[in-house]
């Protein structure tokens, strides 16, 4: 009866069923698309060799640009490339929507959450660490950047950090998913605003601290600002309240986890996809 | 010239699907049109804000960024109005997934439905038209001379850039031809390369990261480069010995066409021999 029942629901939230899923993603990079994902590597790469040698040529002009170390920012860079899957979550929810395949996703036994968040793990965090942001780290000390943590109490810091923020990235992505649900067949609005928004809310490409007018200060309080500044920002020993920076990343986490929930749930049942 | 004339009929035929769907679909139509304004801005506001920050960035003053924004928003702009319909900005997809078969049976040739399919000129221009309200914003902040060559320049040069990202796209998309599912989506790798990267100014970072972005990755030249020179001619007039590096961009363009022409020839010929693996008898994935 046991063993019927297994076979019927599944494992659910299952340690081993989420594992096997992961697992499974990760296996798919070799499976093909393996060109358009080495493309995304070299863009990010390019992007970190541009943005460090700007950083270089404003540190010339003004020994320590907004008031960040150069050693401080191409850290920063550098982490922001190589944690750039956890720091910018986005799932297959959207796309999934588009090609109507999302359909299957709830046909597991598995909570469809769950299900993006897995495939999201196994999909790109795994592929992109061991491919991309690990060797990049590895190799970057040979160009004069340091990339251990500030000290080993804001690496603490930056590990709990960097925890709330895969938790925030997620809330954020349903929220999103459930947008690109409100607008069926226009669910691809919804991504492009979403990455639109994210490069230049989030502090991953630029650090707040570059910004004119003080406005970092305005973007760091908001819930964009707990994603990609906050962790950095600890990990380079940019503040000198790291535990303000934690407690709003919670605040944000609990509040867009509740929203993410309900709404969620609800744009579930308005879901309509055609296939694409 | 008949050719000339079918595509002419063409893009106006496209124009009134375009316009049709504005018309029919008025809300999602102008949802896109706001996504397009939004990403464009973010897009731009980083680096400017940088500038502003700095007064100036890479060996440019804040005005003159402002005005490589506008250059970078126009390119862009030109992209989404010609190529963003119908994938044919992301030939890799239309290759990739068997759609080939698709057009080769039309009675018209495949350039010239590669060109027209993608005609957009009223959900697709708002970029376009952000991109020519900011450079007029831009050229009366900084009082450039604005001549008819210097006109013609801008022109010439905006769609050099905008072929020379079109051109890379399809250089890296003939891959799609030999690797149907593999390289399906490689188009989308060309764009992000010049959409995230262009609006950095390469100034002040050394002769060899930028001999690389002006030639191996031609991103230099799809703002930085040519706003460089339109404002050198806009402010402080040009030489006949400047002449080699005026030509520079247009050569670049036709040396990237043409390459794209040949690779894809290329592709074509294996297309015809080899068809598409996609195809089954479920349907074409």
């Amino acid at each position: 009866m046991k063993t019927k029942n297994k076979l019927l629901t599944g494992l659910g939230l299952h340690p081993s069923a989420m594992s096997s899923t992961i697992s499974m993603c990760a296996k798919q990079i070799f499976d093909g698309g393996f060109p358009s994902i080495a493309g995304e590597y070299l863009v990010q790469a390019v992007q970190l060799i541009i943005l460090l040698l700007i950083w270089k040529s404003l540190s010339g002009d003004s020994g320590a640009p907004g008031g960040m170390e150069l050693n401080q920012l191409m850290t920063y860079t550098l982490m922001a490339t190589v944690l750039h899957p956890q720091l910018n979550i986005v799932s297959s929810a959207t796309s999934a929507l588009w090609e109507g395949s999302i359909i299957g996703r709830f046909l597991r036994p598995v909570p469809v959450e769950i299900s993006f968040i897995t495939e999201t793990i196994g999909r790109k965090w795994i592929p992109s660490f061991f491919l991309f942001g690990l060797p990049v780290w590895l190799i970057a000390p040979l160009f004069g950047i340091h990339t251990g943590p500030a000290s080993a109490v804001m690496g603490i810091y930056t590990l709990f950090s960097l925890i709330l923020t895969a938790s925030l990235g997620f809330a954020i992505d349903l929220l999103f998913a459930a947008f690109a649900m409100n607008l069926k067949n226009g669910c691809f609005i919804a991504l492009n605003i979403r990455n639109a928004i994210y490069a230049l809310l989030s502090g991953e490409m630029i650090p707040f601290a570059l910004f004119p007018w003080d406005l970092g200060s305005i973007f760091s309080l908001l819930p964009f600002g707990s994603i990609a500044h906050a962790p950095l920002t600890l990990y380079t020993g940019g503040t000198e309240q790291p535990l303000l920076i934690i407690g709003l990343q919670i605040f944000w986490n609990i509040t867009l986890w509740a929203l993410a929930i309900i709404i969620f749930s609800k744009s579930k049942e308005r879901m309509v996809s055609f296939g694409g | 010239m008949d050719n000339l004339k079918t595509l002419y009929r063409l893009y106006k035929q496209y124009a009134k699907m375009d316009f049709l769907w504005l018309l029919r679909d008025t809300k999602y139509c102008l949802m896109q049109i706001f996504s397009d304004a939004v990403c464009a801005f973010c897009t731009i506001a980083g680096v400017y804000l940088l500038s502003v920050r700095f007064g100036g960035l890479g060996g440019m003053t804040q005005e003159e960024i402002l005005f490589m924004m506008s250059y970078a928003t126009i390119v862009e702009g030109i992209y989404m109005m010609f190529f963003i319909g119908c994938n044919t900005g992301m030939v890799s997809r239309i290759i990739g997934r068997g759609q080939l078969d698709h057009t080769v049976i039309q009675p018209v040739p495949l350039w010239i439905q590669l060109l027209a399919q993608g005609f957009s000129p009223f959900s697709g221009s708002t970029i376009l038209i952000g991109g020519i309200g900011l450079s007029l914003y831009s050229i009366g902040n900084m009082f450039l001379a604005v001549t008819p060559g210097w006109i013609f320049l801008l022109v010439l040069y905006s769609i050099s850039s905008t072929l020379i990202i079109v051109a890379v796209i399809y250089i890296l998309s003939c891959m799609a031809f030999y690797a149907p599912a593999a390289a399906e989506e490689i188009a989308g790798v060309g764009k992000d390369l010049f959409s995230s990267l262009k609006t950095y100014p390469l100034g002040g970072m050394g002769k060899s990261a930028g001999t690389i972005l002006l030639t191996v990755l031609p991103i230099g030249l799809t703002a930085w480069y040519p706003s460089k020179l339109l404002l050198m001619v806009g402010t402080e007039g040009v030489t006949w010995d400047q002449a080699l590096e005026f030509l520079y961009l247009p050569a670049m363009t036709l040396i990237l066409v043409m390459t794209a022409l040949l690779l894809f020839k290329k592709g074509m010929k294996y297309y015809a021999r080899c068809g598409s693996p996609r195809y089954s008898g479920f349907g074409h994935r």
